[in-house]
C-alpha cells in the first residue's frame, strides 16, 4: 500500500502544481488572483488559493509517507492489488478503454454489441448464444428507445447512413 | 463517309445526352434531408431551447420535413460549446443552431478562435427587447428615467451605486447596461447572476436594485406590482407595456437593443441544402402557431429575414456590441 | 382557511377527472422510465415531452409534468441502489447507503424505504404547500446572494460529520471537487478557467459525469477485483421486506421528519435545489445520529434521509415558481416556459388568476406522489430478478449505461473519456481511502458558493462584513460553525472515552 499511498499523494500534488502553473504563469491561461479593492476576489482567486491549500494538504500526507519509506525501505506489508486482481481488472478496463476510444468511429450501437459479446463471452466464460444474444437485444432495445421513441441521438459512427434507414 | 462521321457524331451526342439525362435531373432534383435534422441549442434545457423545441414541434405538426427534426442541448461556455459543435459538422446540412447574441457577444469577449463568421447564416427568426426595470417595492416613488438617473446620481454620489443585475458577463444585459450608463452619463454596478431566475429573485426580493431585461420575463412582477418599467430600448414601444415609453422617444435616438434569436447552419454547406432549410423554416414561420407562440413569449418576430440579408445585418449587429464593449472597458 | 378547503375541493375536481388521471398515469409510467434510462433523468423527460403538452390544456399538461417529475426522481432512486448508477443527481446521495444495502443482500429493503420515504417526504411538503405557500414565498426571497452563500457554508459543515478516516484527505477530496466545479467558463468575467487552453473543457465538468464515473465504474472495478468473492446472494422478495421498511422508518420517525422539513426549506429556496437538499439532509443525520459510524456501510436511515429530503425539496422547489412565478430550478424554468405557451402569466397573481391551473397542481401532487409510489414498489420484484443477472453480464451492461450517461449530458465524448477518467480515479480513491462523496458535495456546492461569495463581495464594495451585518447569513453562519463543532467534540470526547476505558 505504500507505494500507492505514495503515488495517489504525489498525483494530488502533481495535479494542483499544475493548476497553480495554469493559473498564474501559463500566459496562454493566466488568470488575475489579485482581490480588487471595492470589488472582491477576481476570477483566478479562488481556484489559486484552493489549489495552493490542496498542495499544502497533498505535501502533509505525502511528505511522512516517503520519510517512512526512506527509513523502512519499500517493501510492502501488504500489497495493494492481488496478481489476480491486477489481471480481472486489465481485462475488464482494457476493453473499457478500447471502447470508448473507438466510441468516435463504432457509436454507441456497434460498439456496444461487440463490447457486450466480447466481456460476455471472454470475461464472464457465458455461452455464445447468451453474449450474441445480450449483446444484440441491448444494442436494438437501446436504438429503438433513444433514437426511434425519444429522438435523442447516441454517437453511431460509421454505421449511421446504414441505422438512419430505420429511422 | 461524311454522312458517316455525321451520324456517329449525332449518335455520341445522343449517348452523351441520355447518359447526361438522370445526371441532370438528379442536380435539378432539389436537396433533401436523408438524416434527422439536428437542432443544436447551445444553451441549457429551458430557457432559450424553448424556441428550438417549438420549432420541433411545429415541423412535426404539419409534417414539413420528410425526416424528423431532434434537439440536442450543447450547453457551455456562454453558448461557445454548442456553436464549436455546429462548426465542426462542416458541410453538413442536417443541422442547424438556435442561437441568441451570444453568437456575437461570446466569440467578441473571449479568446476562442471562431465565430459565427464561421458558420453559415440561416435566419433571424425574431428578436427580444430589452426594457430597464427596478424594484418598485424598494424605491416606490421612481417612475421615469429621470427620476432614475436622479437615484442613480444621488447613490453614486454616496458611494453606493445602484445594483444593477443581469445575466452573464460581457453579454447583452452588461451591454443595455452600459448603453444606459454612456447614454445618460450615470455610474451603475453591474453584478453578474448566473440565469433570468436569480435576476428574477434577487429584483423580486429586493437584493438588487434594477435590471435590463426581456420584458416577457418580468410581466407577472409587473402586473402584481413588484417590479416596474421605466423605458424600453427599442424603436417602438412594446406590445403589452403600451405606456412605457422608449428610449428615442426621450431623447436618446441610439440607445436601442434587440436582442436575436437567429438560426445558423455550419460552414460549407451545399447552397441547395441552405436554400431547403430556408423553405423550411419560411414554412415554419409562415403558420399561425409560431406567431401565437412569439406573441406570447412577447418576440418581435414582424421581419424575420434569411441567408445573405441577415449576414449583413449580423455585420452591423457585431460592430455594434464590440462599440459597447470597447466603451464599457470589457474589451480592448 | 376557506379558501384553501375551496381551492382543495376545485384542485380535486380538476385532477379526477378521468382524462387528467389517466394523462396522470401514463406521466408515472414515463416518467419511471425516464429515471431508470441512463443519464436521462426527469429534466430531459420534460423537455422532450414538453411539446406534446402544448395540446394539452394547462392543468393538464401541467398534471402529466408532475407526473413525470415525481415518477423520474423516484426511478432515479431505483438505479442508485440497485446499480450505483444514480439516474438523476438528486439520487446521487442515495448511492452512499443504498447500494450498500443492496450488495448486502437487501435490495428490496432498500427500494422499499425508498419508496415509502419519498412518499412521506412528498406527501408532507404537498401539505406544507398548500398551507404555507404564501409565507413560504416571503421566507424564499429573504435569500440573497449574502445568505445563499451561508446557506452552503452550513450545507459544508453538515458534511463536516462525513469525513472520512483521514482529515487531510478529506479537505484534498473536497477541494479537488471545488477546482472541478471552477473549470469552464466563469460566469462573473466569461474568463474560461482551468481549460488548460483545451476547448473541450470549456463547458466545465457535468455533476453526472463525476458522480456515474467514480461511483458506477469506480465500483465496478472495486468488485472486478474482488472477483468471486463479491457475489451478492438475493433472498427473494416478500412482503416482509415491505413491513421492515415501515418498521424501520417508524423507528427512525423524526429522523424522517426533520429531513423532510429540511429538504423542503432548501428546495423553497429558489436556485438551490434538490441535490444540495439531499446531501444536507444526509449529513446532518449522519453528524446527530448514535452511530455515525454505520452510515455509508448500508444503513438504511442514510436511504431515508436523502429520499424524504430530495422528495420535500422536489415539492418545494414548485413553491417560488407557482406563488412567484420564479424559476428557482432546471425544471422550474422548462415549466415556466411551457406555461406562456400555455397561455398563462406566470408571476404572484398566478395563485388568483388561475386557481384551476394551481390548485390542479397541488392536489396532483399528492396523486402523482401516490401513483409513482404505487409503481415503483410494484416493480421491486422485477427489479430484484435484474440484480440475479450474474455478475459477468451485468458488468458490462453498467459500464455501457455508465457511458452513455455521460454521452447524453451533452451529447459530446468529451463526458464520455471524462466518465472513464472519473471512474479509474474513484476506483484508486477508494483503493487508498480518499473519501469520495466530500468530492461530489464540493461539484454540487462548488460554483453557487462561489458565485454567490463574489456576489455578495461586488454587492458589499469588497467587504465581507455583508456576511455578519446580514441576519440569516449571520444565523446561517453561527450555525455552521456548531456544526462543524459538533463532529470534532464528539471525536475529542471519544478519544477521552478510550483513554480512560484504557487506563
Amino acid at each position: 500500500m505504500k507505494k500507492a499511498e505514495i503515488f495517489m499523494a504525489s498525483f494530488w500534488a502533481a495535479l494542483s502544481a499544475a493548476i497553480i502553473l495554469e493559473v498564474h504563469y501559463i500566459p496562454y491561461t493566466k488568470q488575475p488572483i489579485g482581490w480588487e479593492k471595492g470589488l472582491g476576489p477576481q476570477a483566478g482567486w479562488f481556484p489559486f488559493w484552493l489549489a495552493v491549500i490542496m498542495l499544502i494538504c497533498s505535501l502533509i500526507v505525502l511528505i511522512p509517507k516517503v520519510i517512512r519509506a526512506i527509513k523502512d525501505g519499500l517493501a510492502e506489508e501488504k500489497a495493494f492489488i492481488s496478481v489476480e486482481g491486477f489481471q480481472a481488472i486489465m481485462r475488464a478496463l482494457i476493453p473499457m478503454i478500447v471502447y470508448v476510444v473507438t466510441l468516435p468511429w463504432l457509436g454507441f450501437y456497434l460498439g456496444s454489441t461487440l463490447y457486450l459479446i466480447y466481456y460476455i463471452r471472454a470475461v464472464g466464460k457465458h455461452s455464445w448464444t447468451l453474449s450474441l444474444l445480450t449483446g444484440s437485444i441491448f444494442s436494438v432495445s437501446v436504438f429503438l428507445i433513444f433514437e426511434k421513441a425519444l429522438k435523442l441521438t447516441l454517437a453511431k459512427g460509421f454505421i449511421e447512413p446504414i441505422l438512419n434507414q430505420f429511422l | 463517309m461524311k454522312h458517316l462521321k455525321q451520324i456517329r457524331v449525332i449518335a455520341f451526342g445522343l449517348v452523351l445526352a441520355l447518359c447526361l439525362v438522370p445526371l441532370m435531373a438528379q442536380s435539378a432534383q432539389a436537396w433533401e434531408p436523408k438524416k434527422p435534422v439536428t437542432v443544436v441549442i447551445p444553451y441549457a434545457r429551458g430557457g432559450a431551447d424553448v424556441i428550438g423545441r417549438f420549432i420541433q414541434s411545429v415541423v412535426g405538426k404539419y409534417d414539413l420535413c420528410p425526416q424528423p427534426l431532434v434537439v440536442i442541448n450543447k450547453e457551455g461556455g456562454s453558448g461557445s460549446v454548442g456553436m464549436k459543435y455546429l462548426i465542426d459538422r462542416k458541410g453538413d446540412g442536417h443541422y442547424f443552431m438556435v442561437s441568441l447574441s451570444s453568437a456575437i457577444t461570446t466569440p467578441l469577449t473571449t479568446n476562442i478562435n471562431f465565430s459565427w463568421r464561421d458558420c453559415t447564416p440561416l435566419c433571424r427568426a425574431a428578436l427580444d427587447r430589452h426594457a430597464l426595470c427596478i424594484s418598485s417595492k424598494k424605491y416606490p416613488d421612481v417612475y421615469s428615467l429621470d427620476q432614475f438617473v436622479k437615484l442613480a446620481k444621488e447613490m453614486s454620489a454616496k458611494g453606493t451605486p445602484l445594483q444593477m443585475g443581469g445575466t452573464g458577463s460581457k453579454q447583452e444585459d452588461e451591454i443595455v447596461t452600459i448603453m444606459l450608463e454612456k447614454a445618460t452619463g450615470i455610474d451603475l454596478r453591474y453584478i453578474p447572476m448566473t440565469s433570468g431566475g436569480d435576476v428574477a429573485k434577487n429584483l423580486v426580493g429586493g437584493h438588487i436594485d434594477a435590471t435590463v431585461n426581456n420584458p416577457s420575463e418580468f410581466l407577472g412582477y409587473v402586473l402584481s406590482g413588484d417590479v416596474r418599467l421605466i423605458v424600453a430600448f427599442d424603436k417602438q414601444r412594446v406590445p403589452g407595456y403600451i405606456n412605457v415609453p422608449t428610449m428615442p422617444e426621450l431623447g436618446y435616438p441610439d440607445a436601442t437593443y434587440q436582442m436575436l434569436r437567429g438560426l445558423f447552419m455550419p460552414p460549407d454547406v451545399d447552397p441547395e441544402a441552405v436554400q431547403y432549410m430556408t423553405e423550411l423554416i419560411k414554412k415554419v414561420i409562415e403558420t399561425q402557431d409560431w406567431k401565437d407562440f412569439l406573441a406570447r413569449i412577447m418576440l418581435d418576430g414582424s421581419e424575420p429575414i434569411y441567408g445573405a440579408e441577415f449576414g449583413k445585418w449580423l455585420e452591423e449587429y457585431d460592430a455594434m456590441h464590440a462599440k459597447y464593449l470597447k466603451e464599457g472597458g470589457l474589451i480592448q | 382557511m376557506l379558501d384553501i378547503l375551496s381551492g382543495l375541493s376545485l384542485g380535486i375536481e380538476v385532477t379526477f377527472s378521468t382524462s387528467n388521471l389517466l394523462i396522470g398515469f401514463l406521466g408515472v409510467v414515463l416518467g419511471m422510465l425516464f429515471g431508470l434510462l441512463p443519464g436521462l433523468g426527469p429534466l430531459n423527460g420534460v423537455a422532450i415531452l414538453l411539446p406534446i403538452t402544448f395540446v394539452l390544456p394547462p392543468e393538464s399538461s401541467m398534471i402529466f409534468i408532475a407526473a413525470i417529475y415525481y415518477a423520474g426522481t423516484a426511478g432515479g432512486a431505483i438505479t442508485s441502489i440497485t446499480l450505483n448508477i444514480p439516474g438523476t443527481p438528486m439520487a446521487a446521495a442515495t448511492c452512499m447507503d443504498g447500494h450498500p444495502m443492496a450488495q448486502k443482500g437487501k435490495g428490496a429493503l432498500a427500494i422499499f424505504t425508498a419508496a415509502n420515504s419519498s412518499l412521506i417526504g412528498g406527501t408532507l411538503a404537498c401539505i406544507g404547500f398548500v398551507f404555507l405557500a404564501p409565507p413560504l414565498a416571503k421566507y424564499a426571497l429573504m435569500f440573497g446572494p449574502p445568505e445563499f452563500f451561508a446557506l452552503m457554508v452550513a450545507a459544508f459543515a453538515c458534511f463536516g460529520g462525513l469525513a472520512g478516516k483521514s482529515v487531510t484527505k478529506t479537505i484534498i477530496m473536497t477541494i479537488f471537487g471545488l477546482l472541478l466545479a471552477c473549470v469552464g467558463m466563469d460566469v462573473m468575467t466569461g474568463n474560461a478557467r482551468l481549460c488548460f487552453g483545451y476547448m473541450g473543457l470549456f463547458n466545465g465538468v457535468t455533476f453526472l459525469t463525476a458522480v456515474v464515473g467514480m461511483f458506477g465504474i469506480g465500483e465496478v472495478l472495486t468488485t472486478i477485483e474482488k472477483g468471486i468473492k463479491a457475489k451478492i446472494i438475493h433472498p427473494k422478495v416478500t412482503w416482509k421486506d415491505y413491513v421492515e421498511s415501515l418498521r424501520l422508518i417508524y423507528k427512525h420517525k423524526i429522523l424522517v421528519i426533520s429531513d423532510t422539513i429540511l429538504g423542503f426549506l432548501v428546495g423553497v429556496l429558489p436556485g438551490a435545489g434538490a441535490t444540495p437538499a439531499s446531501f444536507m439532509a444526509y449529513g446532518f443525520s449522519k453528524s446527530m445520529s448514535k452511530d455515525p459510524k454505520e452510515w455509508g456501510k448500508g444503513h438504511a436511515p442514510g436511504v431515508m434521509a436523502t429520499e424524504s429530503s430530495n422528495h420535500a425539496a422536489s415539492t418545494g422547489a414548485f413553491v417560488p415558481m407557482v406563488t412567484l412565478g420564479i424559476p428557482g430550478s432546471p425544471l422550474a424554468a422548462i415549466v415556466l416556459g411551457g406555461m406562456l405557451i400555455w397561455g398563462l402569466v406566470p408571476g404572484p397573481r398566478l395563485f388568483i388568476e388561475q386557481p384551476r391551473f394551481v390548485w390542479g397542481l397541488i392536489v396532483a401532487g399528492f396523486v402523482v406522489n401516490i401513483l409513482a409510489y404505487i409503481f415503483e414498489v410494484s416493480l421491486v420484484p422485477l427489479l430484484m430478478k435484474v440484480l440475479k443477472t450474474p455478475f459477468t453480464v451485468l458488468t458490462p451492461l453498467i459500464v455501457i449505461f455508465c457511458l452513455i450517461t455521460g454521452y447524453v449530458q451533452n451529447f459530446g465524448m468529451m463526458e464520455v473519456v471524462q466518465t472513464l477518467i472519473f471512474g479509474v480515479l474513484g476506483y484508486f480513491c477508494k483503493k487508498t481511502d480518499y473519501p469520495v462523496s466530500p468530492l461530489i458535495l464540493a461539484i454540487v456546492l462548488g460554483p453557487m458558493t462561489e458565485w454567490t461569495f463574489r456576489q455578495s463581495l461586488l454587492q458589499g464594495g469588497g467587504s465581507p462584513m455583508i456576511f455578519v451585518t446580514h441576519p440569516i447569513s449571520f444565523v446561517l453562519l453561527l450555525v455552521s460553525v456548531v456544526l462543524y463543532g459538533i463532529p470534532i467534540t464528539r471525536g475529542i470526547l471519544d478519544r477521552r472515552r478510550e483513554k480512560r476505558e484504557a487506563a
